[in-house]
C-alpha cells in the first residue's frame, strides 16, 4: 500500500516504482484509487453531456468600433 | 494607505519623495533570488535598472506611460518576459522569452516594471509549495514553512513587501492558497478573463487563469483591470444589496483557529444557508482533469526521461498517465453538475464566503525541503476549497482574516458568479473597511519604499527578521 505522506528515500522509491512496468501497475492503480475515482466511477452520471468551458473574455472595443445591442 | 501598496508609490513618485531607480536598488539589495525570502527564481539586475531609470524619466517629464509607472511586478515563472527563460518551475524545461506573454506586454503599456520571474511549484502541480527542483520560497512569516503553490513565488514577494504587486496563475488555487498561507490577497478571475498567451503550455488547459496577488483590494482591483483590460471595478458600493451564501455542510470542519477566524465573518454578513449539489465529485474531478491535461501535455517528457522530474511529480504524473479517457470525459461529465449545482445557488444569492484553505502549512525538515513531499492528506486540507473555482470558472478571492496562534495568516475565499469579478472585489472591499480584513506584517519583511518607516531615501531596504 502507498503511504499518503512521502518524503526522502519513500518518495523516491515510489517514483521509481511508479515508472516500472508491472510492479508499477500496483502502485498506479492505488494512485488513481487515491485521486478518489471510485467515486467517479460510481455516481449516475447519465447523459449529462461534459463541461466546456465558457470563453468569456470581455477586451475593449476598438476605436470607433460601435458595441451591439 | 498601505505603505507599500500601488498607490504609494505613485504618491511617493510624485512628490519626488523617491524614483524608480530608487525602488530598484532596494529590491535588488532584499536579494530576490537566494535571499531570506527566495521569492525570484531570475532577476536581470542590469535591465532592471534600465528600465526604471527610463521610467524615471518619464515621471520627471510629466509623460508616465500608466497607472502602473514605475510600479515593480513579479510575474510567475510560466510566462515569456524578454532576457529570462520560462522553466515552469522545472530544472529542464525552457520557453522562448519572446515574445512576451500578452499580460506582460499589458503591464508594460501600463508603466510597470518587470522586477523578474516568481518560483512556482515544479509545473505548477504541488498546492504545498515545496519544488527540489526549481528551487523554495520560505514563508515570511516564519521561513521553516512553505508558501503554498503553486504561485509561490509570487505571494512571497507581495507579502515580504518586495513587491506590491505579483502575477500568477491558478489551475486548483494557486492565486488564493498561496496569497492566503502568506497573508495577502490573491484573485483568480473567470475562465479566459485575461489572456493567456505567452504561457508555457504544461497542460492545465481547461482550468487555467491569470491573475493577481497585491497587499489590498484596491491594488488587486487596478491589476486586474490592467490585465483583462476592463474598466477598474468601482469598489466604493461595498455589500450594498449584495446577498452573501454559506453551505456550511461544505465548510466542513477546517482547522479550529481558521473556523474561528471566518465563521464569525461569515455570520456578520448575514450569510444565507445554500446549499451546493453535488461537491463530493469535486476533488475527482480535479483530480482527473488536471492529471490527464497535464500528462497529457509532458507526455513526450514522461516516457523518455522521467528522471529529469521531481520524486513528488513522477510519482503524481505516473499514476495520471493511467487515467483512462472514460474517466476524463466522466470528469467533465460532474463538471456540468457542479456548474448546474452553482448555477442553482448563484440564483438565490450573490457571493459564496468559505475558508480558503482548511489547514495551515506546517514547519518542515531540511530533508523535505531537499527531498520533495507528496503529503496527500495536508493536499486535500489545503485544495478543500478552491477546486470548484477552477472546475467551472468562477472568479474567487482570497482575504487575509486573522493568523492562527503560531502568527501563521488565515484566508477567506469569495467567490461568485462567472464575469463577476466585480462582487468578489466589492466584497474584499467592505472586509478592508471594516477591518475584518488585514494584512499581517510578516516575520521578514522589506520596506519597498525609502521614506516607508522613516527610513532615509536611498538606503538598502533593512530587512527585518523575527525568526520563530
Amino acid at each position: 500500500m502507498q503511504p499518503r505522506r512521502m518524503t526522502g528515500p519513500v518518495l523516491r522509491g515510489v517514483a521509481r516504482a511508479t515508472r516500472a512496468p508491472l510492479v508499477g501497475g500496483g502502485m498506479r492503480a492505488v494512485s488513481l484509487q487515491l485521486m478518489g475515482v471510485t467515486a467517479l466511477r460510481r455516481a449516475r452520471l447519465g447523459d449529462v453531456p461534459p463541461y466546456v468551458a465558457e470563453l468569456t473574455r470581455p477586451g475593449r472595443l476598438a476605436e470607433g468600433e460601435e458595441p451591439t445591442a | 494607505m498601505t505603505p507599500s501598496g500601488i498607490g504609494a508609490h505613485r504618491e511617493a513618485y510624485a512628490s519626488g519623495e523617491c524614483t524608480p531607480v530608487e525602488v530598484a536598488e532596494r529590491f535588488l539589495a532584499a536579494q530576490p533570488v537566494g535571499g531570506d525570502v527566495d521569492a525570484f527564481v531570475s532577476v536581470d539586475p542590469d535591465a532592471l535598472l534600465a528600465e526604471a531609470a527610463a521610467s524615471a524619466r518619464r515621471l520627471r517629464d510629466g509623460a508616465p506611460s500608466g497607472p502602473l509607472e514605475g510600479v515593480l511586478v513579479g510575474v510567475k515563472d510560466f510566462f515569456a518576459v524578454r532576457g529570462h527563460v520560462t522553466r515552469g518551475g522545472t530544472s529542464f524545461l525552457a520557453g522562448d522569452a519572446q515574445p512576451e506573454a500578452e499580460l506582460v506586454t499589458r503591464l508594460r503599456r501600463a508603466g510597470a516594471i518587470i522586477a523578474g520571474k516568481n518560483r512556482t511549484t515544479e509545473l505548477g502541480l504541488s498546492p504545498i509549495g515545496v519544488n527540489p527542483s526549481g528551487g523554495s520560497p520560505r514563508n515570511p512569516h516564519d521561513r521553516e514553512r512553505p508558501c503554498g503553490g503553486s504561485s509561490s513565488g509570487g505571494a512571497a514577494a507581495v507579502a515580504s513587501g518586495m513587491v506590491p504587486l505579483a502575477v500568477g496563475t491558478d489551475g486548483g488555487g494557486s492565486l488564493r492558497i498561496p496569497p492566503a498561507v502568506c497573508g495577502v490577497l490573491g484573485l483568480k478571475p473567470t475562465f479566459d478573463r485575461v489572456p493567456m498567451g505567452g504561457e508555457l503550455n504544461v497542460g492545465w488547459w481547461s482550468v487555467d487563469v491569470a491573475g493577481p496577488i497585491a497587499r489590498t483590494s484596491a491594488d488587486l482591483a487596478e491589476a486586474y483591470a490592467i490585465l483583462a483590460d476592463v474598466a477598474v471595478p468601482d469598489l466604493s458600493a461595498g455589500l450594498d444589496g449584495v446577498v452573501v451564501g454559506v453551505d456550511w455542510d461544505w465548510w466542513g470542519a477546517p482547522d479550529r483557529a481558521i473556523d474561528q477566524a471566518c465563521r464569525p465573518i461569515a455570520e456578520g454578513l448575514a450569510a444565507k444557508p445554500v446549499t451546493l449539489a453535488h461537491m463530493d465529485l469535486v476533488r475527482v474531478a480535479e483530480y482527473v482533469t488536471i492529471g490527464a491535461e497535464v500528462a497529457a501535455a509532458l507526455y513526450d517528457d514522461l516516457r523518455d526521461h522521467p528522471e529529469r522530474f521531481g520524486d513528488d511529480v513522477q510519482a503524481v504524473l505516473g499514476a495520471a498517465l493511467e487515467i483512462p479517457a472514460v474517466d476524463y470525459l466522466r470528469a467533465q461529465q460532474a463538471r456540468t453538475l457542479i456548474d448546474r449545482a452553482f448555477g442553482a445557488v448563484f440564483a438565490e444569492v450573490d457571493v459564496i464566503v468559505s475558508p480558503t484553505v482548511a489547514s495551515t502549512v506546517p514547519r518542515l525538515p531540511d530533508a523535505v525541503w531537499r527531498d520533495g513531499l507528496l503529503d496527500e492528506p495536508l493536499l486535500r486540507r489545503l485544495t478543500a476549497y478552491t477546486f470548484p473555482a477552477n472546475l467551472v470558472g468562477l472568479p474567487a478571492v482570497t482575504v487575509p482574516v486573522g493568523t492562527d496562534a503560531d502568527g501563521m495568516p488565515i484566508g477567506l475565499q469569495i467567490m461568485a458568479a462567472r464575469g463577476r469579478e466585480d462582487l468578489v472585489l466589492r466584497a474584499a472591499a467592505a472586509l478592508e473597511r471594516d477591518g475584518a480584513c488585514a494584512v499581517p506584517r510578516p516575520a521578514t519583511w522589506f520596506d519597498p519604499l525609502p521614506q516607508a518607516e522613516g527610513q532615509a531615501t536611498g538606503g538598502a531596504p533593512e530587512a527585518h527578521h523575527d525568526r520563530r
